[in-house]
């Protein structure tokens, strides 16, 4: 996030709103004992954080609103800085407050919206939310450049996953809950499976003439499995809303793909840069020049070495 | 008894309070805190308000300022903590201060939005120089942080720590001097929390005022859409033309059903009603009790028009589920309830007491025996009665009334447990016989009971009365 805003700021003509996704409470920085993750900003930047960090600014900063909901560590306090200076920021716990939240850091003025997110909670990355992504990777995944490398291609390939054709968009765009197929003539058919999760008890209707599956949910190591062990499993096509519902690992949704079968996606995921931090929150540092090198051969995107 | 007492015991008024559309938090919570109105002159000053606010709401011209006045409400947060903190000589923080910044900023536009009513109680205290205090470079913006117009000294400790920045100096010292720009700071805040402590009381009214506005614009919105009606307040008697049972009338309207609503009047006589099963007594006495309720919280009434009396309480005895028997028996239950009433009538202040069915879990000659000592107990007294009951052979003199049943021009084949809501006419007659209707078994006939059991029942009644 410091790297972006430190990038933004030579663009004067651009107010930037920052917030995060928020934590759940517990300040996992007396777990690890890590530094906290301050953010630096510049004069005239608005953000949104919990009043607890409010409190322990080091920034001076104009509050414009206060939220009425709570958060664990407070309501959310959006504000203006007046000067320069570091800040935490936490900002809402869910979705559609976060959606909410970034309208109104545009209304209060902003030109662009940041949301600090975490790969654990990647689904703050859904296209529904926010309308571009910059993946942080680096030593905090791993110490092992090939690991790294590993799970951010990873990522990457998911945010390519084609996006499904616009007939069948439309069709499914509004279906919240549930499992559905398609028929040749691309009806929509509700399969009648409360959750992924209960998979187990219905396979019987998964398995049928119609191939192309549309889950609403998560898909998981356990519904691919299940689809890899049919016989025609490469005539398989699964849509998901997009690539944070890809919940399966990376082993066998590959394994999947090389069998034939096919992943879309409802809302493609505009992934337009990475960043890399060669410098883990414990101090150890990563041979930053091997990685990037490492990283461009796989990823065809801006890759940006945050330290430069 | 407060509101939020009152419709844990009546789901009738929970029904209504839910479908009030308020604007603000405080105006939620106040709503809950409404008292129980005994007092005739703030009783009728209360509905006076509410029907000023229904014109106000009803003139089109004043389409765009109800809208403006709704969204300032929306606004509205509560600043109540802060105002106990104040009173307790306490420093207000960043956010507190910009809370009451705002408080008073959307006070002073609602005072100049209401500008055109004329209700004494609506009148908002002048906040403005609550705000000045909030706001030295006079913007009037929703906005606030310590000002560096406040003191010089900030002003220039400000600059300093910029500098040291700009210099890249040590992360210490620059530390050090933001440190004393927080010290600053901090005295500053004092001196504007003990300067905001003399508009505590305005700050008090005014979330009494705006409450009371957002409380009043719901109901009285809700009323207008509802055809609710002002009640006059009466000294002796009880009457309603066209009442009717909102609960009850939505579930019918679902099912292109409509509810007839009926007439009633009630002077200190008690009243018996009585009426076949599923002729509405109960539906009855549960609208009077929730137009009492309603009544006596300062609310309009579901019919065209009423009068009503103020009483010290409303005692009421209906064995639905809603009710608590804490492990009692149907019977001990329904028997404490009558001690407890009468206890609470002999001493002489008015109550208003309706009871569904008394006694009717006991045998039919002690259950009249008990009805009849009731409604001669009960009419030596100042308070309101009505009572239902199934019990033929009531003697005592009392007024009866008689829900008028089964329509006799019917065709029973055109009968059916769907429709038979259109079948009954739910209208009160006054009855001078001591017979209760026997209709139970039509009933039981057209809910489609089993036609050899019906048949047989029959037999043994005819065989009864030979």
């Amino acid at each position: 996030m410091n790297y972006v805003l430190n990038r933004l700021c030579s663009y004067p003509n651009i107010k930037a709103g920052i917030t995060s996704i928020g934590i759940d409470g517990e300040k996992s920085d007396l777990v690890t004992n890590t530094k906290k993750p301050e953010i630096f900003l510049y004069p005239n930047t608005f953000f949104t954080t919990v009043e607890e960090f409010y409190k322990s600014k080091n920034i001076i900063s104009n509050i414009l609103s206060v939220s009425k909901q709570k958060t664990i560590l407070g309501r959310l306090i959006t504000s203006q800085s007046i000067s320069s200076g570091k800040i935490m920021i936490s900002g809402p716990n869910n979705n559609i407050w976060l959606k909410d939240l970034i309208d109104e850091l545009i209304g209060v003025g902003a030109d662009i919206v940041l949301v600090d997110g975490a790969i654990s909670r990647m689904s703050f990355g859904s296209p529904t939310i926010t309308e571009a992504m910059i993946l942080s990777t680096g030593a905090n995944v791993s110490l092992d450049i090939k690991a790294i490398v590993k799970k951010t291609s990873f990522v990457y390939q998911l945010t390519e996953l084609p996006e499904v054709e616009k007939e069948i968009k439309d069709k499914i765009f509004d279906l919240d809950k549930g499992i559905y197929s398609m028929d040749k003539d691309n009806n929509i058919i509700d399969l009648d499976i409360p959750s992924v999760l209960l998979i187990d008890k219905y396979k019987d209707k998964l398995i049928s003439e119609y191939k192309d599956i549309y889950f609403s949910g998560i898909i998981t190591d356990k519904l691919l499995d299940l689809i890899i062990n049919q016989k025609s499993s490469h005539n398989y096509k699964i849509i998901v809303k997009d690539f944070t519902k890809i919940f399966s690992s990376q082993e066998k949704t590959e394994l999947f793909i090389r069998k034939g079968g096919k992943i879309n996606v409802v809302n493609k995921t505009n992934l337009i840069a990475i960043t890399v931090n060669p410098t883990s929150t414990v101090g150890y540092n990563l041979n930053s020049d091997e990685l990037i090198d490492r990283l461009k051969q796989v990823i065809p995107i801006p890759i940006y070495n945050i330290k430069d | 008894m407060n509101l939020k007492k009152a419709i844990e015991t009546h789901n009738g008024l929970k029904f209504i309070i839910n479908k009030l559309s308020l604007s603000s938090s405080i105006g939620r919570q106040a709503l809950m805190e409404l008292k129980f109105i005994k007092d005739k002159s703030i009783l009728e000053r209360e509905l006076e308000i509410t029907s000023e606010i229904m014109n106000f709401l009803s003139i089109d011209y004043n389409y765009t300022r109800i809208k403006r006045i709704r969204s300032v409400l929306e606004c509205i947060n509560d600043i109540s903590g802060s105002i106990k903190l104040l009173e307790k000589d306490g420093v207000l923080d960043d956010v507190s201060l910009f809370e009451i910044k705002s408080f008073s900023l959307l006070s002073e536009k609602l005072r100049d939005l209401l500008k055109v009513l004329d209700i004494p109680e609506l009148k908002l205290p002048d906040l403005d120089k609550a705000i000045e205090i909030l706001d030295p470079e006079k913007m009037r913006l929703y906005q606030f942080y310590i000002y560096s117009s406040y003191s010089e000294e900030l002003r220039e400790k400000r600059r300093l720590w910029e500098e040291a920045k700009a210099r890249e100096e040590s992360e210490e010292k620059i530390l050090s001097i933001y440190v004393e720009c927080l010290e600053i700071e901090e005295e500053i805040r004092k001196d504007l929390s003990s300067k905001l402590k003399v508009f505590i009381p305005d700050f008090i009214l005014s979330l009494k005022i705006i409450s009371k506005l957002d409380i009043t614009l719901g109901k009285a919105q809700y009323f207008i859409d509802n055809k609710f009606s002002k009640p006059e307040i009466s000294d002796s008697e009880f009457s309603f033309k066209a009442l009717f049972y909102p609960p009850l009338e939505e579930i019918l309207k679902t099912q292109n059903q409509e509810f007839q609503r009926i007439d009633f009047s009630l002077d200190n006589k008690p009243v018996l009603i009585t009426g076949a099963n599923m002729s509405g007594k109960t539906i009855i006495l549960k609208s009077l009790s929730l137009s009492q309720f309603l009544f006596q919280f300062g609310f309009f009434i579901p019919c065209e028009s009423s009068q009503l009396c103020i009483v010290e309480d409303i005692l009421i005895s209906i064995d639905d589920q809603q009710n608590e028997k804490k492990g009692l028996s149907s019977f001990a239950w329904e028997i404490l309830n009558l001690n407890t009433f009468l206890q609470k009538a002999k001493q002489g202040k008015k109550y208003l007491i309706l009871i569904d069915e008394l006694a009717r879990t006991t045998n039919p000659i002690e259950g009249v025996a008990i009805v009849d000592t009731y409604l001669e107990m009960i009419s030596n007294t100042n308070s309101f009665s009505i009572t239902t009951t199934h019990y033929s052979g009531i003697k005592t003199r009392c007024r009866r009334l008689r829900v008028k049943g089964i329509r006799k021009d019917i065709i029973k084949e055109e009968i059916e447990i769907k429709n038979i809501q259109n079948l009954i006419d739910y209208s009160l007659i006054e009855d001078n016989s001591d017979q209760a209707p026997n209709d139970a078994l039509n009933i039981a006939e057209i809910i489609g009971v089993d036609k050899d059991f019906i048949y047989k029942a029959r037999n043994y009644i005819l065989n009864k009365e030979e």
